[in-house]
């Protein structure tokens, strides 16, 4: 359920980002979550969904690829 | 246009326990962060630590609850000298972090403390994703909750220093097996397991001694 909180700093850093890089728009955004960094991928792919409105990653699609030990990275984002 | 970021998505956890974890070194305390199931029995286990080390260990504890300040005032009752966090007041979260320890630990005397323990929220899940500025971190599990959970919450045990298996007394009447147990833990992790009681002290020795030599690797020196 902490998987809401995650997804408010990856949503933060994601728009910081963004910004820094002129993106107006979002399109998608990878994101690397290790088998033992204790979030569930599909709990933050909700937990995303619900809570991008109102930013530029509003229709941001979110690619989470599976990694080893305790990852959990913002790795990209892409848009224009 | 794809941008790199490569950025820790708590990195502002990961930073406040970074700031934590210097202020415990600076003060030489040993932190031991406790996570198991709710009712695994990690303040039972602090009190029996207390019971048998403190003052001799001088140790301090910091008990994370959604609500109530029951736990703290049992060690407060073990005269250790304890602090609440009740994450019902601060949003209700079901694990602590780092700014909760911070603030936490404005609240104890550091001076007097050598062996820090941070009783997270009864939680085997969240709390594994969030670093305090701990050195180690134990894991309670107990005989009535199945000897499946280290193979069932496998990030959780994986990154324990230490895993204790509580309530051996209650072995004659469960189906749980002990060797099943040691061998899904050992699928994940290397870390030592103490099986015992908080109820009659059985066993209670391996994870005294345990704490004890991580005092004296990670703290200051007797
Ligand atoms: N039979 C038996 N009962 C125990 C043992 N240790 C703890 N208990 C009991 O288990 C219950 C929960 O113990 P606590 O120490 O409060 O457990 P906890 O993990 O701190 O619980 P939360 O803080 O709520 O997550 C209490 O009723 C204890 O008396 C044990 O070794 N054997
Ligand atoms: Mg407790």
């Amino acid at each position: 359920m902490h998987e809401v909180g995650v997804a408010e700093c990856l949503i933060g850093q994601a728009v910081a980002a963004a910004g820094a890089h002129g993106l107006r728009r979002v399109a998608c955004i990878g994101v690397s979550v290790g088998t033992h960094c204790g979030v569930v991928p599909h709990a933050l792919g909700f937990a995303f969904s619900v809570l991008r409105g109102g930013t530029v990653l509003a229709d941001a699609r979110l690619e989470i690829m599976a990694a080893a030990g305790d990852a959990l990275r913002l790795e990209w984002i892409e848009g224009e | 246009m794809r941008v790199e970021v490569l950025e820790r998505i708590l990195k502002v956890n990961d930073a406040l326990a970074e700031e934590v974890r210097a202020a415990l070194d600076r003060a030489g305390i040993v932190a031991v962060n406790v996570i198991g199931s709710p009712g695994s029995g990690k303040t039972a286990l602090l009190e029996q630590t207390a019971a048998v080390l403190h003052p001799r260990v001088r140790l301090g504890v910091i008990e994370g609850d959604i609500a109530t300040t029951r736990d703290a005032e049992r060690l407060v009752r073990c005269g250790v000298p304890a602090v609440q966090i009740e994450t019902r007041l601060v949003g209700g979260a079901c694990h602590l972090d780092a700014s909760l320890v911070r603030m936490a630990l404005a609240r104890l005397r550091l001076e007097e403390i050598e062996v820090l323990f941070v009783e997270n929220v009864g939680n085997l899940v969240c709390p594994s994703a969030y670093g305090l500025g701990e050195h180690l971190r134990v894991v309670v599990a107990s005989v009535p909750e199945g000897d499946d959970k280290p193979a069932k919450y496998p990030a959780t045990f994986a990154r324990a220093s230490a895993v204790v298996l509580n309530k051996v007394d209650l072995l004659p009447v469960t189906d749980f097996s002990m060797a099943a147990f040691a061998e899904s833990l050992r699928a994940v992790s290397a870390a030592p397991l103490f099986p015992l009681s908080a109820r009659t002290g059985e066993g209670l020795g391996g994870w005294l001694a345990w704490v004890e030599a991580q005092r004296a690797d990670w703290g200051r020196a007797p």
